[in-house]
C-alpha cells in the first residue's frame, strides 16, 4: 500500500527552484533517505511535507488523501529536527507529554504513553530532567520519543544525527532503524551523508538540483546509478566521456573502450566504472589498456592507484591491501581491464 | 591617565544625581549642594501635599494602561517582524521603531491639533494612546532580541506535534520570550511615567502626571520637596529598571 | 478536471470531485498543476494593530498638522481659517528672530553632540575593554542616569549651575574665578545639561560598535608592529565609526528636539525651536504657525539626517 505520495512537488523562490516537480510513491513502513549535496532541496521537500513551507505546484497525498492545504498541526507527521528543538523550559515528561496532550488525549491515558515512549527510546527515569541536562545524543532520544508517543502517521527526519560526535552517529543510526522497524511507520530521513543512507533506508532518493535523479535500493543506487550525478556522488567512479557508436564506446581522445549493452542509441555517452572492478595486470597483457602509475594512495585497507592512459584519461583503480597482492610502484608501467558487464554507460 | 578621565566624566555624569539625592536632606529652605544638616522633613512635607500624590496616583495609572497597550502591541509585532517574510518588512520595521526617533515636541503639538478633531483633548485615554505610541518600539525591539535568541525550530516542532497557533504561541512562544516582554514592559512604564513633553501638550488641567507637576513646580519655586520627589523616583526605577538592564542588556559582554 | 470560473490573470479556481479541497491551479505548458501560494496572512494580522495605531496616532496626525500648517489664522477673533496659504513658512523664513531661534538650535545640538562624542568616547572605550563585574558596574553607572527622568536631573543642574550655586562657588574658593560666571539662562548652560542628559545614549552607542570589534584585530596589529596610539587611530577609531555616526545621530536628534531642558535652563531669554513651538501651541494657542515651525524642525532634521547618513555609508563602503 502507498502511504506518502509527492505528485509534480515544487517549489519556486523567485527565479531559483529549490525544488523541482518531484514525484515519489512511498510505501507503507517504508524508510526512504534523501540524500544530495548541500542546496539540493531535501530539506525544502521534507518541510513541504510537514506543512511549513507551502509549495508552489504539485500536491502531497498520505494514505490517498490530498494534504497539500492542511496546516502542519493536522498532519499528524513526527518530525525530528537537526537541533532535536526540545522545549527548553519544559521537563522531558512534559516534552513528550506535549503533542499528547494537544491532541486532547485523556488525561490518565497521558502518563502511560510518556513512560511508554520514554522506555522505548532507554531514557526510562529521566523523565524529570530538563532538556540542558541531557547529552546531545539524549536529547535526540527525548526528541524521538515525543513524536514516537503520538503514533504519527509519518516520521520525518531532517539530518537528525548531524549534530552528534561520529561514533554516537553510527550508533543511534542502528537505533533509528530498529525503532522505525519496530513501529513500522513510514519515513522519510534527510541526510547528506552517504553512507548513513546507505545504512538506514530501504531506498535511496537521490537528489540533484532540485530533482530526483534516481530512486531504489542502496544496492540498486550503488550498482546500477542512472546518470552521471549519481555514479559521481555516490562511492568513486571513473567517468569517462564519449559516444556510442554501433553499440561500441569510444572516448573523446578516440580509445575504444570495453562497455555493456547500451541502452540508448548512439550519440555522447559517459562510460562509468567502479574502481574495485579494474583490474590491474602487468604491461603487455592481452585484451587490457596499458599505462603508467602516476598516483599510489592508501585508504585505509584499500590502495587506490591512479593510471594515466597514452591518450591522457586517467582510471583509478583500489585494490585490496592484502599480504601476497603485488603492489606496484609510481611510474610503474602496468595494464588495466574491466568486464564489460561491470561497466555503465550514462547519459550526460 | 585614561581612568582619571574616565572618573571626571562619570562624576559628570551622575553629578545631578547625586545633588538631587543629597539636597532632599538639607535642613535649608532651599536646595544647596552640599546640603546643610539632615532631615526628613522634606518627604513628610510631599506626602501631605495632595497634588503630588494625586499626581503619582494618576501618572502609575497612565503608566499602567499605556504598558498594557504597548505590550501586547508591541509582542505581535515583534513576532511578526522576527518570525515572517513578508512584503514591505523591512519598512515596516523602519516605520514601527520611528517613535524613538521621532521628536517629541512635533509628536505633541500634532496630537493636540489631532485629539481636538476627534475628540480626545484632555482625556486620559489621549494620553494612554499617545504614552503607548512612544513606548512601543522599547516593547518591539526587546521581544524582537529575545525571539532572535531562540531557534524557530522549537515552535516548529510544536506545530508539527499537533498544537494550534494559540497553543503554540501560549506554551511555547510566550514562555521563551517572557524576559523580553517583561523587560519591554518595565521599560514601557518607566519610560511613560516620566514623559514630560507630550503631556504637556495633552493633559489637561485634571490630568496633571507627576513629571508634569514637577515641571511647573521647578518652573515657579524651587525648594527641596522636588528633590525628595525625585529621590523617591530614582531609587524605585533603580530598584525596578537595574535588575532589568543587568539581565537584558550586554551588560557583563 | 480543469473546468471551472475564471477568477482573472489566468488562475482559475477548480473544484477536484471527491475531495473536499478547494485547490487554485493555473494551466501551464507542461500541464503541471500549479497552485496559487495562499499569501500568509498572519504576519499582517499580527502587525496590524500597531500599524492601525501609528497610521492613526502618528501619521494621521501629522498629516492633520501638516494640513494645519498651511491654514490661514486670525489671532483673537476667528483662529483657524478654512484658506490655504504659505504665510506661515513665510512669517518663519522671513523673520530674523526666528531664522536665529533655528540656528541657535542647530548650534546647541551640534556643539551637545560634539561635547557627548569627546566624553563618551573615553567612557564608551573603557567600557569596552572592561570584563566581568566591572564592566557590570560600569554599566550601571551609565544607565543609572539614563533611568533618571530629564526633568530631576535638569533640576539637579538648576541647583549646580545657579550664580551662587556649587559650581561657582567651588571655582570661586578653588580662586579660577573672582564672581560669579553666568551658566543659567544662557547657551552654555543648556549645553553642559543637555549633553549630560544625552550622554548615556552615546556611549551605548559607542560601546556596541567598540565590541564588534573584532579583538584578533588588535592583536594583529600589535603583531604587526604597532603601538597604542598607531592602533587606536588605525584600528580602533575607523572601526567604530559606525558607533560614532549612530550615536551622533541619536544625540543630534534627541537635543534637537529637547524640551525640558532648554525651558528649565535657558528659559524664555534663550529660545530655541522647541520651547517656540510650545510657546506657539500651548501659550499663544496659534497651531497653524507653531505646525509650520514644527515642519521646518522635521525637513531640518530630515535633511541633517540624510547627509549624515550618506557620509556614513561612503565611510561604511570605504572601510
Ligand atoms: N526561504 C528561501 N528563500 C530563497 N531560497 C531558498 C529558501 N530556502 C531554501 N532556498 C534555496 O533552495 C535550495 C534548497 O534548499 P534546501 O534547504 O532544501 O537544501 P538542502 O538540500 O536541505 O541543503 P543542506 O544539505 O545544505 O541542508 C537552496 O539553493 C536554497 O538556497
Ligand atoms: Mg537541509
Amino acid at each position: 500500500m502507498i502511504d506518502l505520495e509527492l505528485q509534480n512537488l515544487t517549489k519556486t523562490y523567485g527565479t531559483t527552484t529549490a525544488v523541482d516537480d518531484v514525484n515519489l510513491a512511498v510505501e507503507a513502513g517504508e524508510l526512504v533517505a534523501f540524500l544530495g549535496p548541500s542546496g539540493c532541496g531535501k530539506t525544502t521537500t521534507l518541510r513541504m511535507v510537514a506543512g511549513f513551507i507551502e509549495p508552489t505546484a504539485g500536491a502531497i497525498l498520505v494514505r490517498g488523501n490530498d494534504i497539500t492545504d492542511l496546516k502542519p498541526n493536522h498532519r499528524d507527521m513526527g518530525m525530528v529536527f537537526q537541533s532535536y528543538a526540545l522545549f527548553p523550559h519544559m521537563t522531558v515528561e512534559r516534552n513528550v507529554a506535549f503533542g499528547l496532550v494537544a491532541r486532547g488525549v485523556p488525561r490518565a491515558d497521558i502518563a502511560p504513553k510518556v513512560s511508554a515512549a520514554l522506555d522505548l527510546v532507554g531514557l526510562a527515569g529521566f523523565g524529570d530532567r530538563y532538556p540542558k541536562q541531557l547529552s546531545g545524543g539524549q536529547q535526540q532520544r527525548v526528541a524521538l520519543a515525543r513524536v514516537l508517543a503520538l503514533k504519527p502517521k509519518l516520521l520525518l527526519f531532517d539530518e537528525p544525527l548531524s549534530n552528534l560526535d561520529a561514533k554516537l552517529r553510527v550508533q543511534m543510526r542502528h537505533e533509528i532503524r530498529e525503532l522505525q522497524k519496530g513501529v513500522g511507520i513510514t519515513s522519510l530521513f534527510v541526510t547528506h551523508d552517504q553512507e548513513e543512507a546507505m545504512t538506514i533506508a530501504d531506498r535511496i532518493a537521490v537528489m540533484n538540483n532540485g530533482r530526483i535523479d534516481q530512486i531504489g535500493t542502496p544496492a540498486e543506487i550503488y550498482d546500477h546509478p542512472r546518470t552521471r550525478f549519481v555514479a559521481d556522488f555516490i562511492g568513486t567512479s571513473n567517468l569517462i566521456d564519449g559516444r556510442v557508436a554501433g553499440g561500441r564506446f569510444v572516448s573523446k581522445s578516440g580509445l575504444e573502450l570495453p562497455c555493456g549493452p547500451a541502452k540508448a542509441g548512439d550519440g555522447e555517452a559517459v562510460l562509468a566504472v567502479r574502481p574495485e572492478k579494474v583490474e590491474l595486470a602487468d604491461a603487455g597483457s592481452p585484451d587490457a589498456l596499458s599505462g603508467k602509475v602516476t598516483r599510489v594512495t592508501k585508504l585505509g585497507g584499500l590502495i587506490e592507484y591512479a593510471a594515466t592512459l597514452p591518450t591522457g584519461e586517467i582510471v583509478l583503480i583500489h585494490q585490496q591491501d592484502r599480504s601476497g597482492a603485488k603492489t606496484r610502484a609510481l611510474g610503474d608501467d602496468i595494464a588495466v581491464s574491466w568486464r564489460p558487464e561491470d561497466s555503465r554507460l550514462l547519459t550526460i | 591617565m585614561l581612568i582619571a578621565v574616565n572618573i571626571l566624566i562619570l562624576l559628570y555624569l551622575v553629578a545631578p544625581v547625586i545633588v538631587v539625592v543629597a539636597t532632599a536632606f538639607t535642613t535649608t529652605a532651599y536646595p544647596v549642594f552640599p546640603p546643610q544638616g539632615f532631615t526628613f522633613r522634606w518627604f513628610e512635607r510631599f506626602l501631605s501635599m495632595p497634588e503630588f500624590t494625586e499626581a503619582i496616583r494618576r501618572s502609575a495609572l497612565l503608566a499602567l494602561s499605556s504598558t498594557t497597550v504597548a505590550t501586547v502591541l508591541g509582542t505581535l509585532s515583534a513576532l511578526s517582524l522576527v518570525r515572517y517574510r513578508f512584503r514591505g518588512r523591512e519598512a515596516m520595521s523602519a516605520f514601527m521603531l520611528s517613535p524613538i526617533l521621532f521628536p517629541t515636541i512635533v509628536f505633541g503639538l500634532a496630537l493636540l491639533v489631532f485629539y481636538s478633531r476627534v475628540g480626545l483633548s484632555g482625556s486620559f485615554a489621549g494620553l494612554v494612546i499617545a504614552h503607548s505610541v512612544l513606548t512601543t518600539p522599547f516593547v518591539i525591539r526587546l521581544v524582537m532580541a529575545s525571539l532572535a535568541e531562540f531557534d524557530p525550530a522549537v515552535e516548529e516542532a510544536s506545530r508539527n506535534l499537533g498544537a494550534g497557533w494559540w497553543r503554540t504561541f501560549l506554551q511555547v512562544t510566550l514562555p521563551l520570550i517572557r524576559p523580553g516582554v517583561l523587560a519591554g514592559a518595565v521599560f514601557a512604564f518607566i519610560i511613560s511615567f516620566d514623559e514630560l513633553v507630550v503631556t504637556l501638550f495633552l493633559a489637561g488641567p485634571d490630568m496633571t502626571t507627576l513629571p508634569v507637576r514637577i515641571y511647573t513646580y521647578v518652573e515657579f519655586s524651587s525648594d527641596p520637596t522636588i528633590s525628595a520627589i525625585s529621590t523617591v523616583l530614582i531609587v524605585a526605577w533603580m530598584l525596578i529598571g537595574v535588575p532589568v538592564y543587568a539581565r537584558f542588556l550586554s551588560v557583563k559582554h | 478536471m480543469h473546468h471551472g470560473r475564471a477568477v482573472g490573470f489566468g488562475l482559475e479556481l477548480v473544484r477536484l470531485p471527491g475531495r473536499d479541497v478547494h485547490r487554485v491551479t493555473q494551466g501551464t505548458a507542461d500541464g503541471i498543476l500549479r497552485r496559487r501560494e495562499r499569501p500568509n496572512t498572519t504576519p499582517y494580522l499580527l502587525i496590524a494593530p500597531n500599524l492601525v495605531w501609528l497610521l492613526l496616532f502618528m501619521a494621521g496626525a501629522l498629516v492633520l498638522l501638516a494640513i494645519t500648517s498651511l491654514r490661514g489664522y486670525e489671532p483673537g477673533g476667528r483662529g483657524i481659517l478654512e484658506t490655504w496659504e504659505l504665510t506661515h513658512y513665510a512669517q518663519f523664513l522671513g523673520d530674523p528672530f526666528f531664522l536665529g531661534v533655528l540656528w541657535r538650535s542647530l548650534v546647541i545640538s551640534t556643539e551637545t553632540t560634539i561635547v557627548c562624542l569627546i566624553l563618551g568616547f573615553p567612557l564608551a572605550y573603557w567600557l569596552s575593554q572592561l570584563r566581568g563585574t566591572a564592566r557590570a558596574v560600569l554599566y550601571l553607572a551609565v544607565l543609572i542616569p539614563l533611568l533618571t527622568s530629564a526633568v530631576v536631573r535638569t533640576f539637579g543642574w538648576m541647583i549646580l549651575l545657579s550664580n551662587n550655586g556649587f559650581l561657582n562657588k567651588t571655582l570661586i574658593n578653588l580662586g579660577i574665578l573672582s564672581s560669579p560666571m553666568r551658566l543659567m539662562y544662557n547657551e552654555t548652560g543648556i549645553i553642559i545639561a543637555l549633553a549630560e542628559v544625552l550622554l548615556p545614549f552615546m556611549v551605548l552607542a559607542l560601546d556596541a560598535a567598540l565590541l564588534n570589534i573584532d579583538r584578533q584585530l588588535y592583536d594583529a596589529a600589535r603583531n604587526l608592529g604597532a603601538g597604542a596610539v598607531r592602533i587606536f587611530f588605525q584600528v580602533t577609531l575607523p572601526l567604530s565609526m559606525p558607533g560614532v555616526i549612530s550615536g551622533s545621530v541619536l544625540v543630534f536628534t534627541l537635543a534637537i528636539s529637547a524640551y525640558v531642558t532648554p525651558a528649565l535652563i535657558g528659559g524664555p531669554r534663550v529660545p530655541v525651536m522647541s520651547t517656540t513651538i510650545y510657546q506657539q501651541g500651548i501659550a499663544l494657542l496659534n497651531w497653524p504657525f507653531g505646525a509650520a515651525i514644527a515642519f521646518v524642525l522635521l525637513v531640518t532634521l530630515i535633511l541633517l539626517l540624510a547627509v549624515l547618513s550618506y557620509v556614513g555609508y561612503r565611510f561604511a563602503r570605504a572601510a
